[in-house]
C-alpha cells in the first residue's frame, strides 16, 4: 500500500528512533501532541506531522526531538494550504516549549571536523 | 516569527560570524581549536549551557562535579575579565560538558517532562494520536513495519 513517506525516509526515521534517548522520545511525542492540538488530529493534521518528519530526515537531523524546529519550515510546503495560521501558532508554542526545556534552537546534525 | 537563534543573533550585534554569512551550527566544536571571537564564544556557551544545564545543576558523580566547577570557573573568568577579544577553547572540556549534559538528561525520568497541551477541541485526540505514533515507532523493527497510512491515519 502506498504510504506518505518513502522507504528510504522510513529507514532513517527508524534508525534515529532506535538511537534516541527516552527523554528525547518523550520530547518528540510532546511536541507532536502540542502541534496536533493546534492544527488538528484529523488526516490532514497527521499528514502535516509526517511532512515535518520527512523534512527532518531530508535535512539530516540526528534526533526526532528536533521536531519543533522544523514545524516553522512547514509553511513552505504545499500541504500547509489553509493551515498557515495554525502552523504559525504551533511553531510559537513549540518554541516556548523548547526554551522551557533547554532544547536547542538549531537542528542536531553530524558535523565533520 | 523570529526564532530563538535569530533573537540571539540580533542581540549579539552585527560583528560576529553569523552576520557575515559564515553560519553557525550547534554543537560548536567545529570552531576548535582556533581562537574565536568573544561574541561567538558567548553564543556557543548559550547553546552548550542549554544542553548541559542538567549537568551543571545536579551533581551525580565526582567527575561531573569537576566539570561543573570548571564550567563555573570559566564563566567567572569571562565575567570578571569582560574581554571582547578572544578566548581559547578546550575541545575536550566542551565534549565532556556535552556528554555530561546528555547523561544527566538521560537519567531524568520521562515522567518528569511536564507538558502543557493548549486547550482546544483537538486536545484529547491529539495526545492520543501522538502516543500512538510513539508506539508505532517503538514497535517497528524494520522500515516495512512503518505503515502510517494503514496504522495511524
Amino acid at each position: 500500500m502506498f504510504d506518505y513517506i518513502n522507504d528510504e525516509i522510513k529507514d532513517k526515521i527508524l534508525k534515529k528512533w532506535k538511537k534516541m534517548s527516552e527523554t528525547d522520545k518523550a520530547h518528540f511525542i510532546n511536541q507532536v501532541a502540542i502541534s496536533m492540538s493546534v492544527w488538528g488530529s484529523d488526516e490532514k493534521g497527521k499528514r502535516l506531522v509526517l511532512e515535518v518528519m520527512n523534512l527532518m530526515m531530508s535535512n539530516g537531523t540526528t534526533t526526532l526531538a528536533d521536531f519543533g524546529i522544523y514545524v516553522e519550515k512547514l509553511n513552505k510546503a504545499k500541504l500547509s494550504a489553509g493551515k498557515k495560521k495554525e502552523i504559525e501558532r504551533a511553531s510559537l508554542i513549540l518554541e516556548g516549549y523548547r526554551i522551557k526545556h533547554g532544547l536547542s534552537s538549531i537542528p542536531h546534525r553530524d558535523i565533520t571536523i | 516569527m523570529m526564532s530563538q537563534a535569530l533573537r540571539i543573533r540580533e542581540r549579539l550585534g552585527s560583528h560576529d560570524r553569523i552576520s557575515r554569512g559564515r553560519g553557525f551550527e550547534f554543537p560548536p566544536w567545529h570552531f576548535l581549536p582556533k581562537q574565536i571571537p568573544y561574541k561567538t564564544f558567548l553564543r556557543n556557551i548559550i547553546g552548550v549551557n542549554m544542553v548541559t544545564q542538567a549537568a551543571v545543576a545536579k551533581k551525580t558523580s565526582k567527575k561531573e562535579e569537576d566539570i561543573r566547577l570548571r564550567f563555573g570557573k570559566l564563566m567567572d573568568f569571562i565575567i570578571k575579565s569582560g574581554r571582547t577579544s578572544s578566548i581559547k577553547f578546550d575541545s575536550n572540556f566542551l565534549k565532556q560538558l556535552h556528554e555530561a549534559g546528555a547523561k544527566a538528561r538521560e537519567s531524568q525520568s520521562t515522567k518528569k517532562i511536564p507538558v502543557k497541551i493548549p486547550e482546544s477541541k483537538y486536545k484529547d485526540k491529539a495526545v492520543k494520536a501522538a502516543m500512538e505514533l510513539g508506539t508505532i515507532l517503538e514497535n517497528a523493527k524494520k522500515p516495512a513495519d512503518l505503515n502510517f497510512k494503514k496504522d495511524w491515519m
